[in-house]
């Protein structure tokens, strides 16, 4: 990773007619070689960041960079480095994949077929048929290729798995990891959690149009808490752990007892130490629980 | 990397060749047919009379007032097709019109297309000057069919240049139309409103025409300078000639609703 800035926002806000705030002071910047994972629910604002990067709608404040180029004045220049793929891709039903391909790549410039052949290849994808025809697992495949096919600067895929089976996220994940490797970076919107914990080197959640938040994965993989499940000796060996600092969702069950931890592990394995413990296991959150976890409090906050 | 030169245009062509075989052929042989109709000079003058046998307003509406001019083989075509030929293209030119932006805005595939380097501006007149080249391969077949059906006549005396001007005068009227639906859609972008807009305009035009020949004096009279169809005149030019002036005024304005589509399309946003 570089550490050029390929996107960055600037209080960038959108509101539509009557008054409907759908992304409000984004600020937010995306480095050269990183797959980024932008998060949130449905109408978080998602869709409407990406289409402000690709100058499809105007804000209505802020300011989008990409490549150093101002989103607005400079979006041809931007959109020659890029490769899109919408949450709600809609091609024209009556022409073949292949026929789209060459149209796509005549506007482009060029067409490098070899490249559009390997990926329909590794996607197991017929270029032959009409759209119409395909499922829509196999649209979502045309239209990564589309977007992959000229090997651009940068990726915006918005909801890119979406239709795919596991086979073939499996594959996607693939080619997003080489494009990072070929020094490529990927802006990714998405609400599955475990798609974003597979590839993403940071994540930004959104809700309501609002950053919450910017992370590393891995270190809010590790940020959080873990889940504890400690099996006693005695069927009330755990009552103790109930009120130690830290837990939460605590439950008992005969001898058994699993909760959610959170903080330093000192003071847990000192209320353990005069426990008779038959066996403890400690598992990381995943990251959809760390996300969930996020709102809770955010909400416990507010309210 | 800016795209290649006439990607769109080109693109646009091979997608919708068809359709104006389709469009060219089918209106030719609306046109043909009329020709076929006519046997001899003989029943041309019956229908003069009984023209002449009609109420003022209807010689005024259906054949500008001039029912000797029936009697001839140009004018009966011009009364019978020409006059409401323009009417018939709208339909294909609304129809495409609606291609430059408003039909893929509506179906999503913009977002697609918009995220290429292409600007808004390229995107409208590359696929407005396909869609106009396509209209002209439409007013040329349509020719072609009617030269088809008046060989078919050798008994009738028909002057192929007149029939030829007359066809070729559609194109201007056509062009405005289609322009007119491309500033539709590059200021709404909702594809039933440019629709019903298009054809309620096109509608209206043509209603006030008619009513305003058959009574010059009204209000009617008065709106006909709004009126598309007060410069088509598709009856007359027949026999009078092409009016340049109405081909020039048809043309500019067709000009100038282009750019007002491009500037609006630049304007807003897309697809909300």
């Amino acid at each position: 990773m570089s550490g050029t800035n390929i996107l960055q926002t600037e209080s960038l806000s959108k509101v539509y007619a009557k008054n409907v705030r759908a992304l409000d002071s984004l600020s937010l910047t995306v480095r050269q070689g990183e797959v980024f994972g932008y998060l949130g629910p449905n109408g978080a604002g998602k869709t409407t960041t990406i289409r402000l990067l690709l100058d499809l709608i105007r804000p209505s404040s802020g300011t989008a960079r990409l490549f150093g180029l101002d989103a607005r004045r400079e979006s041809l220049a931007i959109r020659g480095r890029i490769g899109y793929l919408p949450a709600e891709l809609n091609l024209w039903e009556r022409q073949t994949a292949l026929q789209i391909i060459r149209y796509v790549g005549s506007v482009r410039g060029g067409v490098d077929m070899p490249t559009v052949r390997a990926l329909a290849e590794r996607l197991q994808f017929d270029l032959t048929k009409r759209v119409k025809a395909y499922s829509t697992g196999n649209k979502r495949k045309l239209g990564l290729i589309l977007a992959m096919m000229n090997k651009p600067d940068l990726l915006i895929l918005d909801e890119p798995t979406s239709g795919l089976d596991p086979l073939m996220q499996q594959i996607f994940y693939e080619l997003v990891r080489e494009a990072r490797a070929e020094g490529r970076t990927v802006f990714l919107s998405s609400h599955i959690l475990s798609e974003v914990q597979a590839i993403c080197d940071r994540v930004a959640i959104l809700r309501s149009g609002v950053l919450q938040a910017v992370q590393r994965v891995d270190e809010l993989m590790h940020a959080d808490f873990r889940h504890v499940t400690v099996r006693f000796a005695h069927a009330d060996g755990g009552a103790a752990l109930s009120t130690l600092p830290g837990v939460s969702s605590f439950r008992r069950d005969g001898a058994l007892t699993a909760f959610q931890y959170a903080g330093a592990f000192d003071p847990l394995l000192a209320v353990l130490a005069g426990q008779s413990v038959v066996t403890m296991d400690i598992d990381k959150p995943s990251l959809e629980e760390i996300f969930l976890k996020f709102y809770d409090h955010k909400e416990g906050d507010e309210s | 990397m800016n795209g290649a030169t006439l990607a769109v245009f080109a693109e646009t062509l091979r997608r919708h060749w068809r359709g104006m075989l389709f469009w060219g052929i089918g209106i030719g042989l609306l046109g043909a047919m009329q020709a076929l109709v006519l046997q001899d000079v003989d029943s041309l003058q019956q229908i003069a009379d009984l023209m002449e046998t009609l109420p003022p307003f209807f010689v005024q509406a259906f054949a500008g007032g001039d029912a000797q001019y029936m009697a001839t083989a140009e004018g009966y075509l011009a009364s019978q097709f020409f006059s409401f030929a323009l009417v018939v293209f709208a339909a294909y030119t609304i129809g495409v019109g609606l291609q430059v932006t408003a039909n893929e805005e509506d179906r999503g595939q913009m977002d697609v297309l918009l995220s290429l380097p292409v600007t808004r501006t390229r995107l409208i007149l590359e696929k407005t000057a396909a869609f106009a080249l396509l209209t002209c391969g439409v007013v040329v077949l349509t020719l072609l069919c009617i030269a088809g059906g008046i060989a078919a006549t050798p008994a009738l005396p028909i002057d192929m240049g007149r029939i030829a001007v007359g066809t070729l005068n559609i194109l201007p009227g056509s062009l405005l139309i289609l322009t007119l639906t491309v500033f539709l859609g590059g200021l709404i972008g909702n594809r039933s409103r440019v629709l019903t807009i298009a054809a309620v305009v096109v509608i209206v035009s043509y209603v006030i025409d008619i009513l305003a020949v058959a009574a010059p004096g009204t209000l009617f009279g008065t709106l006909r300078t709004f009126s598309l169809f007060r410069y088509y005149d598709g009856v007359f030019v027949i026999r009078d000639g092409l009016n340049l002036g109405n081909v020039v005024l048809l043309l500019v304005v067709s000009a100038a609703l282009l750019g007002g589509g491009v500037l609006a399309f630049n304007r807003r946003d897309v697809g909300v």
